[in-house]
């Protein structure tokens, strides 16, 4: 059994933090603008990026090659497509906007950032539903491709979402996923997912690319959430991942590895009850989880600290 | 109407970016000219809309590279009234 007293806890905790950036954001003047939540890709000297070539001021640029790189040769012509943790929907709205896909289905576990793509995309083929991301609230066999990007290193237990992952996905579907992982629980994931019916198809360290885009970007995109006080700018600071934060040495130590793993599911499995991960691997996760929270703690708007708007 | 759009543009332009008007024209380029960002380019965007009282949706930039192109979008708005 895996459930864990403290899961619901910090799962708490992630969706105030969620919906604190979200009250932080609106009172900013980069509202509209903010699809993103995450660190971004930035192509190194010499590579070609992958996808559709992006305006030099196209807003949250290095996030939306983050995604055309997770993408990769990924054909999502036709596709239903379902990401869990959606933020702010960016990545959906990207995928609506330069593939040719049928149908988009974002989760979130913030309602607020829910409330915010339902406003933004109000098609009907685009839906939002709040919900957690290791009980997804869709049915099975629906998707023929789930897209993850950077969301699950706060989920104290991973290895609910990859069950879910494989139900979700019809056979054939892709798993097009990317995020920070300690390098050692990579195999472990990839092998559990291998277990689940899910082929790995490609992996990629991008971790020097995800640096250069913090080292160039973050302390710019600091700026976008509004003017705060000195407790709400350390935040920003280290959730932003600007050089000298907790998040930017994580990036930089060995220990952890961005990494982009696409899959292909091949076969129906049934899970059995027994888990695939270890004790210990579980155990690392959850602390993972639990430490990833803490860094992207986000202070109350609430605390007087939200800018005039 | 366009000029006096342009020579709008052109002055948020070089305050935001600390440059000295004559170094932009309507064929710069946002990135690889003024060495504006998105950010840069939003700020210009919302002032536009507070100053001038047009409204420009968020997809209307995305494809922007240039200061004329800018110039354009803007002055499509403030013909039809907005």
């Amino acid at each position: 059994m895996s459930a864990h007293a403290g899961d619901a806890g910090l799962k708490a905790a992630q969706a105030e933090n969620f919906d604190n950036l979200n009250d932080v954001v609106a009172g900013s003047a980069f509202d509209r603008h903010l699809r993103f939540f995450n660190f971004g890709y930035r192509p190194l000297d010499g590579e070609t990026p992958s996808g559709p070539s992006l305006g030099g001021a196209f807003p949250n640029r290095d996030s939306a090659q983050l995604l055309f790189e997770v993408v990769g040769d990924t054909d999502l012509t036709g596709a239903r497509v379902v990401e869990v943790g959606c933020g702010r929907g960016g990545n959906l709205w990207l995928l609506r906007r330069s593939y040719e896909v049928a149908q988009v289905i974002g989760v979130d576990i913030a309602h607020k950032s829910v409330v915010f793509c339902r406003d933004r995309m109000p098609e009907s083929n685009a839906a939002f539903i709040h919900g957690d991301a290791e009980q997804v609230p869709v049915g099975s066999g629906i998707a023929d491709a789930v897209v993850s990007v950077e969301t699950s290193c706060t989920y104290p237990d991973i290895e609910s979402f990859f069950r879910d992952v494989a139900r979700i996905l019809k056979v054939g579907g892709q798993f097009l996923y990317t995020d920070l992982h300690d390098v050692r629980l990579i195999e472990p994931f990839v092998a559990t997912l291998a277990s689940l019916g899910l082929e790995l198809t490609y992996q990629r360290d991008i971790t020097a690319n995800v640096q250069a885009s913090r080292r160039d970007r973050a302390a710019r995109q600091k700026l976008a959430f509004g003017d705060h006080d000195s407790a709400d700018a350390a935040a920003m600071k280290e959730f932003v991942g600007v050089d000298g934060s907790e998040l930017f040495d994580l990036l930089a130590s060995d220990l952890s590895s961005y990494v982009i793993l696409r899959f292909t599911k091949t076969a129906d499995v049934t899970p059995p009850a027994e888990r695939f991960l270890t004790e210990h691997e579980q155990a690392q996760v959850r602390s993972h989880a639990a430490e990833a929270v803490r860094l992207l703690t986000i202070p109350s708007a609430s605390g007087g600290n939200r800018p005039a708007s | 109407m366009d000029q006096t759009t342009f020579e709008w543009v052109r002055g948020r332009f070089a305050e935001v970016l600390e440059l000295d008007p004559a170094e932009i024209s309507k064929n710069s380029r946002f990135a690889d000219d003024l060495d504006a960002d998105s950010i840069d380019l939003i700020e210009v965007v919302n002032s536009a809309e507070h100053s001038l009282g047009v409204t420009m949706a968020e997809e209307e930039l995305y494809d922007l590279e240039t200061v004329g192109q800018l110039v354009d979008a803007i002055d499509r708005h403030r013909a039809v009234g907005e």
